[in-house]
């Protein structure tokens, strides 16, 4: 409950939604950062004989900002070495010789004051980088209009705002991953931001050092004012300003909890023998991905496409596909992201599908997708698009035969070949892996295994087809078992001969989120889970508490079990053995 | 003056780590360093912003152009940066 009501309050509380950078609750006074006044619009030449003075206040100004970067450079040198080399490229950003050379013919050769040619030569190259073909080069844009703002303010007022930061909230239009390493070792609490990416490096750093943030909230350094006391919800993106006291005191309770039992939200997930387990969300829109990242997510392992059709209530074009896709990756870059092509079926249908009687054996997946290539087509050339900065992964459901992957690939080289003619980027080695949900493409594993990248297990369509049970009756419910012996004698087929040939076979599906069956899949050696956002910390934490050798002797008991009720009593002896 | 051809080899190009690698070596050289493009963009090796702007990906071919007293050793340095990949995923 955080209502208002009740509460006894001196000042109205307001509220801002932003977006959920950094997980966790922070409660304290707002200390605004706040962009320097630029007075550049009127301005004279400067006589020359001053000149030299404009290009020392420069040097100087350069100096203090190369000072402070440095010493979070000091911050981060033992903790965080991804940290210590964002922040190194920003040293070597405000030290850039051609930077220094512009400014300087601007101060000496055309008698600018400091500040506009400051201003101005950092706007040339801010543009030259947002002209870049280069998506992320592009976003380094926002790295330099950072650096210039504060040159202008080193420039406009030199000795930086004093005074402690301890229990502070930090406001500012946008913040740098060396600001937020130094303002952490100054005791602030939490951050609030107007501009940046989720994938910004300062939000990376933000989330290592567990400092809960909310970016995107417009305008916030006009509308807060110092010293006023801020809830950061930086799970749920929420920004609250002169709470009620019932609201703090909601606030501190979840604070104080989760405080309490704090999973280990970075690094993948170990088991006490060393293996290495990725966890990787699933999600259905760009909106989860901050989400899921912040949840602890080392990827996204399954993005189900055929949901923005659900979103759109129309057939997405292939312009809404390539907008929607790059979002997703934007959102999780560097992270990698599995985008799986439609899986369409007359049970989610678009118009023109046929009336089947059985769906689920119908024409659906990549069976539907073959037969209406045009959709196919533009839905690969915006996959391909979306993959410029190599992090995506292609995904087929429904595969039952190798000649529908031979046919998909030939099709996604067409794809490729006509990006290229039209000189747009992507991913030459985008790899192509395949969902293995139906018995054949189990049965097939070792064969198939040849001719893709990876698999992906989807547990629920496979138990429906081994057990031959629909998902959707509730009369054969009973039987729907994804830990009935039959599916773990597939799983472990499926594993093996992924083993064989080098390839990944991550699992999707259900099965990934019971905590009494991890231990199981852990036996099987897999390679990776894809769970719902929310289910990542407590499986997370499950995995770290297995032993996998022993892991591997229970798989082969439950292998040998006889029907379901036997799995399950061994699961629960070993869960209450432990 | 020394003129190479170099290849981008690592599967993500030339982004800021690969970058920041190319800027820190050729500050270890006297030599006048620079990169260009087929487009005949040049830009200086020691400018990470220029390195960055030319935005290079996977299997763009470059010149490189060193000119000065250690122009051998400094033209080695960074050849050898691009042949190894930066140390990435090729």
């Amino acid at each position: 409950m955080d209502s208002d009501a009740g509460g006894l309050r001196t000042s109205p509380s307001l509220r801002f939604q932003g977006i959920a950078a950094s997980h966790g609750i922070a409660i304290g006074h707002a200390v605004i950062i706040r962009a320097p006044q630029e007075r550049l619009l009127h301005w004279r030449i400067v006589s020359p004989p001053e000149r030299p003075h404009h290009l020392e206040r420069y040097r100087q100004a350069r100096q203090l900002l190369l000072d402070s970067i440095r010493a979070g450079m000091n911050l981060a040198a033992n903790a965080l070495p991804d940290a210590h080399a964002i922040v190194e490229s920003y040293e070597l950003i405000v030290s850039d010789p051609a930077i220094e050379q512009t400014i300087s013919n601007r101060i000496l050769g055309e008698g600018m004051p400091t500040e506009v040619a400051v201003s101005t030569a950092y706007d040339a190259h801010i543009h030259a980088l947002a002209n870049a073909s280069d998506p992320l080069i592009r976003e380094r844009r926002y790295d330099l209009e950072n650096i210039r703002q504060k040159l202008l303010a080193a420039l406009l007022s030199p000795s930086p705002t004093t005074g402690s930061l301890r229990g502070a909230i930090i406001v500012a239009p946008s913040l740098l991953a060396s600001d937020v390493l130094q303002y952490h070792d100054q005791g602030v609490r939490g951050i609030v931001t107007e501009v940046g990416g989720i994938s910004s490096h300062a939000c990376i750093v933000a989330r290592t050092l567990g400092i809960p943030a909310v970016i995107g909230i417009r305008n916030a350094t006009r509308l807060l004012d110092d010293n006023v006391q801020l809830i950061v919800d930086g799970t749920r993106g929420l920004v609250i300003a002169s709470p009620d006291v019932t609201t703090i005191e909601h606030y501190r309770a979840i604070r104080d909890t989760r405080t309490e039992h704090r999973t280990p939200h970075t690094g993948i997930a170990t088991t006490t023998d060393g293996v290495a387990i990725p966890v990787y969300a699933s999600v259905d829109s760009p909106d989860e991905v901050p989400n899921a990242i912040a949840q602890g997510a080392e990827g996204i392992g399954l993005v189900r496409t055929e949901l923005l059709l659900v979103r759109l209530r129309h057939f997405p074009s292939e312009q809404e596909q390539t907008a929607w896709y790059r979002a997703i990756v934007e959102q999780a870059y560097p992270k990698p992201v599995t985008l799986r092509i439609f899986d369409l079926g007359s049970d989610k249908a678009i118009g023109g599908m046929p009336h089947e009687p059985n769906p689920a054996l119908g024409l659906r997946g990549l069976r539907f997708l073959l037969q209406r290539r045009d959709l196919l087509s533009a839905q690969l050339r915006a996959i391909l698009r979306a993959s410029a900065q190599r992090t995506v992964r292609l995904l087929a459901p429904m595969v039952t035969t190798l000649e529908e992957v031979e046919t998909l690939r030939a099709l996604l080289e067409t794809a490729k070949q006509e990006l290229r003619d039209n000189r747009e980027s992507f991913d030459e080695h985008i790899p192509l892996g395949i969902m293995v949900e139906t018995p054949a493409a189990a049965l097939l594993a070792d064969q198939l295994a040849g001719h893709v990248a990876f698999f992906s297990i989807g547990t629920n369509d496979l138990t429906q087809y081994t057990l031959a049970a629909d998902r959707t009756s509730s009369l054969v419910a009973y039987l729907f078992d994804q830990l009935h012996p039959a599916v773990l004698r597939l799983l472990q087929m499926i594993v093996a001969a992924a083993k064989r040939r080098g390839i990944h076979a991550e699992l999707c599906g259900d099965l990934a989120t019971f905590p009494s069956a991890t231990e199981l899949l852990v036996g099987l050696g897999i390679s990776a889970l894809s769970v719902a956002p929310t289910s990542i910390p407590a499986l997370k934490e499950k995995i770290s508490t297995i032993n996998a050798a022993q892991a591997e002797q229970l798989l082969v008991q439950a292998l040998a079990a006889s029907d379901s009720a036997a799995v399950r009593a061994l699961l629960n002896h070993q869960h209450s053995s432990v | 003056m020394v003129e190479r051809t170099v290849v981008v080899r690592n599967r993500a190009g030339l982004h800021t780590r690969p970058a920041a690698m190319i800027v820190k070596r050729a500050a270890q050289f006297a030599s006048d360093i620079y990169l260009e493009s087929d487009d005949h963009m040049r830009i200086n090796a020691k400018s990470i912003i220029g390195v960055m702007t030319l935005a290079a990906a996977q299997g763009t071919t470059l010149k490189l152009i060193v000119s000065g007293p250690d122009e051998e050793q400094a033209a080695d340095a960074i050849a050898e940066l691009f042949e190894t990949g930066f140390g990435e995923p090729l």
